[in-house]
């Protein structure tokens, strides 16, 4: 019995080393620019993994971990925002980071705070697509929907994008250079 | 101008196109100014959070307390749940032995308020026993006193207390008095009681008014009782009393003396202020010849007379009264602790009785559970619809927080 526990443990660690592990620090990054606060997204990938270490098992379709992982951490994210709703979505914070890290800050910092400015749903898809590249197939899995769903939900969502990003001027300063 | 194939745009970059369809659209964005602009937006998009992904730090995940947390929460899980468990054990076990002793306490209750019942009824019996003869007593003083009170005050009623003998004085005196006794004896033998009540009674030149015998019962024993109604002669009343208290001893003993002189005396003035009345009214009826008078006259005369009988019967009573003591008393046979009894008397019987009264008591007992049952269940209904609530507003939360 003793010694069962202790297989499945070591399969589940086995598991999870294997399958969530490499996921990590993609879904890290995602969390931060999709809930705009280093902090709160360190905070929901911490209970995101540890819930996906606790169900482990339940997890079937090895190929599709990933997909997997984002959903357990969609809804951490979803409850996060539930438990803080004035903590969320802390624009600054994302920013201030990279402001650190890099010299050439202000656009970024820029597009980052747009990005905030998106609908939570219209964000995720221009994060999981614009961001981080994820094919249509995948993304359909990440959100639990249809491929040509995910179409639709995209084109509709780099519409709004680009929107803000013309009206908060972002590309003014290329244009009237392109122009000269 | 606003070109609609941005949806196509974005396909495009996407690379969700087939070839040719890509090489038209290629084409197309050679000529189109908008969705030329549209894709080099797109592209500096593409380009600018693939840059922002790059400059987000890291994360940095505790993998050791990922995974402890879950050992810990099992861990925790199950403490709870033995907590829980070891709660509920705790308070049902405790619940149960209250349980317990409500329902033996119940039991005893019935049981025991079943069994002296029966008890309780005899001495009920044995008090009303005694009252009765206590309460004819009253009523027979009552006859003296409601005259008492007819005639006025003054009314000197006392009453002797046991063993306390009227004086000499009193009962020599020409005052008219009435003397009650009331007596409980108890007595070994009860024929041999009645023989020597038989003798007293006649020595004394007295006279046994009523006799009234009983069988009794108590614990289980048979026995007889006799209540007497004895008229004495005045003169003998003391010591009558005085040798009825020798037959046995003496549970209950009163005396009373009514004097009666005053309504005595009134009764005999009515009388003589109605004779009076009686003589003018006769010499009245000589006098007249008219009938008609005659007639209211002689009526007259009738009614005074029916008076006058009236008041001298009372007289009569009266003077019987007094010269006769009345004598209350009852003896009953001592169903003594010191004597030989048999406790196998009557076993039947009492082994009938104790099974009827404990079959009694359960039956009492089950009627007064299914009651209890019955009047709690609005309460137990609210309480399971509340445990259910909880229980599923737990759940709930359980799920929602896996």
């Amino acid at each position: 019995m003793k010694q069962k526990r202790l297989n499945t443990a070591m399969n589940a660690k086995e598991k999870f080393n294997e399958l969530i592990t490499p996921n990590i620090n993609r879904l890290h990054k995602m969390l931060c620019a999709y809930m705009g606060s280093f902090e709160s997204a360190q905070d929901v990938l911490q209970e995101s993994l540890i819930k996906a270490y606790g169900h482990i098992h339940s997890l079937q379709e090895t190929e599709k971990a990933y997909a997997w992982l984002y959903t357990i951490a969609r809804n951490e994210a979803k409850r996060y925002f539930f438990k803080h709703p004035k903590e969320s979505e802390m624009t600054e914070n994302v920013a201030l980071k990279a402001d650190e890290s890099f010299g050439r800050a202000e656009q970024k910092q820029d597009i980052a705070k747009l990005l905030l400015g998106l609908e939570r749903e219209d964000r995720e898809i221009i994060i999981l697509k614009d961001m981080f590249d994820y094919s249509y197939a995948e993304i359909a899995d990440m959100l639990e929907l249809s491929v040509s769903n995910v179409g639709v939900r995209l084109s509709r969502a780099r519409d709004r994008f680009r929107k803000i990003m013309n009206e908060s001027g972002y590309w003014e300063g290329e244009r009237d250079s392109e122009m000269r | 101008m606003k070109c609609d194939k941005t949806e196509q745009l974005y396909q495009y970059i996407d690379g969700q196109m087939s070839q040719s369809q890509s090489a038209l659209f290629s084409e197309h964005l050679n000529h189109c100014e908008e969705c030329k602009r549209a894709y080099d937006e797109m592209r500096d998009i593409k380009k600018e959070l693939g840059q922002y992904a790059k400059q987000i730090p890291d994360a940095q995940v505790d993998m050791e307390k990922i995974f402890m947390t879950k050992e810990k929460e099992r861990r925790a899980k199950q403490k709870d749940r033995n907590g829980m468990r070891q709660k509920i054990l705790f308070i049902a076990k405790k619940s149960t032995s209250y349980a317990a002793v409500l329902v033996l306490g119940i039991a005893l209750y019935a049981l025991l308020s079943g069994m002296f019942g029966g008890y309780n009824n005899g001495a009920n019996y044995r008090n009303v026993f005694g009252m009765g003869s206590g309460a004819q007593v009253q009523k027979d003083a009552m006859t003296a006193e409601s005259s008492t009170e007819a005639g006025g005050a003054s009314d000197k009623q006392a009453q002797a207390p046991e063993d306390k003998e009227i004086p000499e004085t009193l009962m020599l005196s020409p005052d008219k008095i009435i003397y009650t006794g009331n007596m409980v004896v108890e007595v070994n033998k009860y024929d041999e009681a009645r023989q020597m009540i038989g003798v007293i009674v006649e020595e004394s030149q007295s006279f046994i008014q009523s006799e009234e015998v009983r069988i009794s019962e108590r614990g289980g024993y048979e026995y007889y009782t006799s209540d007497y109604k004895i008229r004495v002669p005045v003169a003998q009343y003391q010591s009558v009393m005085q040798k009825l208290k020798e037959i046995g001893s003496v549970k209950y003993s009163v005396q009373q003396a009514s004097n009666i002189t005053y309504e005595y005396r009134d009764i005999q003035g009515n009388i003589e202020q109605l004779n009076i009345q009686k003589q003018r009214l006769l010499s009245l009826y000589q006098q007249t010849s008219k009938i008609s008078e005659l007639i209211e006259i002689e009526n007259e005369l009738t009614r005074l007379n029916t008076q006058i009988k009236d008041y001298e019967n009372m007289l009569i009573n009266y003077d019987r009264e007094v010269e006769y003591s009345t004598i209350q008393l009852s003896i009953s046979e001592i169903v003594s602790e010191n004597a030989l009894v048999n406790p196998f008397a009557n076993l039947g019987k009492k082994i009938k009785e104790a099974f009827v009264n404990s079959i009694n008591a359960l039956t009492t007992v089950l009627v007064f559970l299914f009651l209890l049952l019955i009047k709690i269940l609005p309460f137990a209904i609210g309480a399971a619809a509340i445990f259910f609530f909880v229980r599923w507003v737990m759940k709930r939360k359980k799920m929602k927080n896996e």
